[in-house]
Parts: C-alpha cells; sequence; structure tokens
C-alpha cells in the first residue's frame, strides 16, 4: 500500500485556494448527476419493472462506470498523481465503456418494447391501421 | 501544433490517446443522439414522453466530450479553467436531462401497459 502510495500519488494536496475549491465543487456536480440518475432509474424500474427489465441493467452499468469515472475526476483534485495521462485516460475510457452500454440499453428498452406492445415497427402498423 | 481561432492548439506528448479517447466519447455521444432520432421515427407513440430531454441530454453530454477535449489539447491554463467549467456545468445538465427523459418514459410506459 505504501509502494503504490510513493509510485502513483505524489503527494496529497492539502492546501485549497479559492480556484481548488471552485474546481471542486464543480468536478462534484457530474458525480451528484450521476447520484441523480440512480435515483431516477430505480424509481423508473419500480414504477415500470417489466419494460424496463430489458436494457435497465446497461443503463445501470453506464451509472456506476460513470460515478466511478466522475469519482475519480473528484479525486485527483485532492492528490498529485505521478502518471496524470494514464490515470485521465482511465477515466475517458471507462465513460466511454458506460456510454456504449447506454446505447445498448437504450436498443434493447425501446426494442423489448415495440415487441411487448405487438408492434414490430409502428409507422407501419399505424398505417395498417389507418386501411383499416 | 495547430492553429484555430488565432489559438495555438497542442496536443502534447503522451496525450495522444487520451485525446482520442475524449474525441470519440464526444461522437460516442453524437451516436446516441441520432439512434435516439432513429428510435423516434420507427417508435413514435412509445417515445412521445420523454424523449425530448434524452435527446438534449445525450447533446450536452457530447459537448462534455468535446469541451474534455478541447482542455486537454489548450495552451493556457485561464482556457483550460474556461473548458473545465463547461464541462463540468454540461455533464450534469445532461446527466439531469437524461434521469427526467426515462422517468417519463417509464412513468408513460406504465400508462400505456395498464391501458393494454
Amino acid at each position: 500500500m505504501l509502494k503504490l502510495n510513493a509510485s502513483f500519488i505524489d503527494h496529497w494536496i492539502t492546501t485549497f485556494d479559492l480556484q481548488a475549491v471552485r474546481d471542486i465543487l464543480l468536478e462534484s456536480l457530474a458525480v451528484l448527476g450521476f447520484l441523480f440518475l440512480s435515483v431516477a432509474l430505480i424509481i423508473a424500474l419500480a414504477k415500470a419493472p417489466i419494460l424496463l427489465r430489458h436494457g435497465s441493467l446497461e443503463i445501470l452499468f453506464f451509472v456506476i462506470f460513470g460515478f466511478i469515472s466522475s469519482c475519480m475526476n473528484v479525486f485527483d483534485e485532492f492528490a498529485w498523481l505521478g502518471p496524470y495521462s494514464y490515470w485521465k485516460l482511465a477515466k475517458d475510457l471507462i465513460l466511454l465503456g458506460g456510454a456504449v452500454l447506454l446505447v445498448i440499453g437504450f436498443s434493447r428498452f425501446f426494442w423489448f418494447s415495440s415487441r411487448l406492445f405487438g408492434t414490430k415497427c409502428e409507422n407501419k402498423s399505424d398505417k395498417l391501421a389507418q386501411s383499416e | 501544433m495547430m492553429n484555430l481561432a488565432a489559438e495555438t492548439w497542442q496536443i502534447k506528448e503522451g496525450d495522444e490517446i487520451t485525446f482520442a479517447v475524449e474525441v470519440t466519447l464526444f461522437l460516442g455521444f453524437i451516436i446516441i443522439t441520432i439512434l435516439l432520432g432513429f428510435l423516434r421515427k420507427r417508435y413514435p407513440q412509445l417515445t412521445k414522453n420523454g424523449w425530448i430531454e434524452l435527446v438534449i441530454g445525450s447533446m450536452f453530454l457530447s459537448l462534455k466530450g468535446l469541451f474534455d477535449g478541447l482542455d486537454t489539447v489548450s495552451s493556457s491554463i485561464s482556457e483550460h479553467d474556461i473548458f473545465d467549467s463547461f464541462e463540468a456545468v454540461f455533464i450534469f445538465v445532461g446527466l439531469v436531462l437524461l434521469g427526467v427523459g426515462l422517468l417519463r418514459i417509464a412513468l408513460f410506459s406504465a400508462k400505456v401497459w395498464e391501458v393494454r
């Protein structure tokens, strides 16, 4: 642990000027955003458990990945990291992984919803209904 | 090094991959926005509520990726701070909109499900 500390964290930041406090507050906004999204997702799952079953796991992992990435963002305001480029790359890659999962999640949710309502494509079914 | 809008932008050594990932993040959220457009066209009824929040939210998140990339290549500290602030505000508003959109879609879907 001490070795990791010595190699990874150059030193802890203990004094904060106005600029540093502003940065910490701004970076914390993303953490709050992901917390809000997780609460919204839990409420959505409680309200429509069947509909959100497909795709909700991917959206949940987007929230988890995003939360980790934004916490890393806040953490580096408190510690002076040795290999900062790798740290920044890791943060971005985690968020990118989350974004890919979000695409899959949304696609699965809408695909399943349309199947549940018996319409493969709503436009076609609407046209059929109109012609009848 | 490149000159754009009378400013000098430079990708620092070791930041090439980071910048590429940030640009990918920007493009990734643009792809999500386009995908949401396709979903709207395909399922106009299911996407009636909450869709607009999801689209604006993903646009804001793509702007977060853009400003993240810009702060990596910015040459001065003042520029870096401005881009950093934009990035933080855009990700927060984007996530809140995503949450609201998701909630509205779930509530609407539950209502449709009850009617059926």
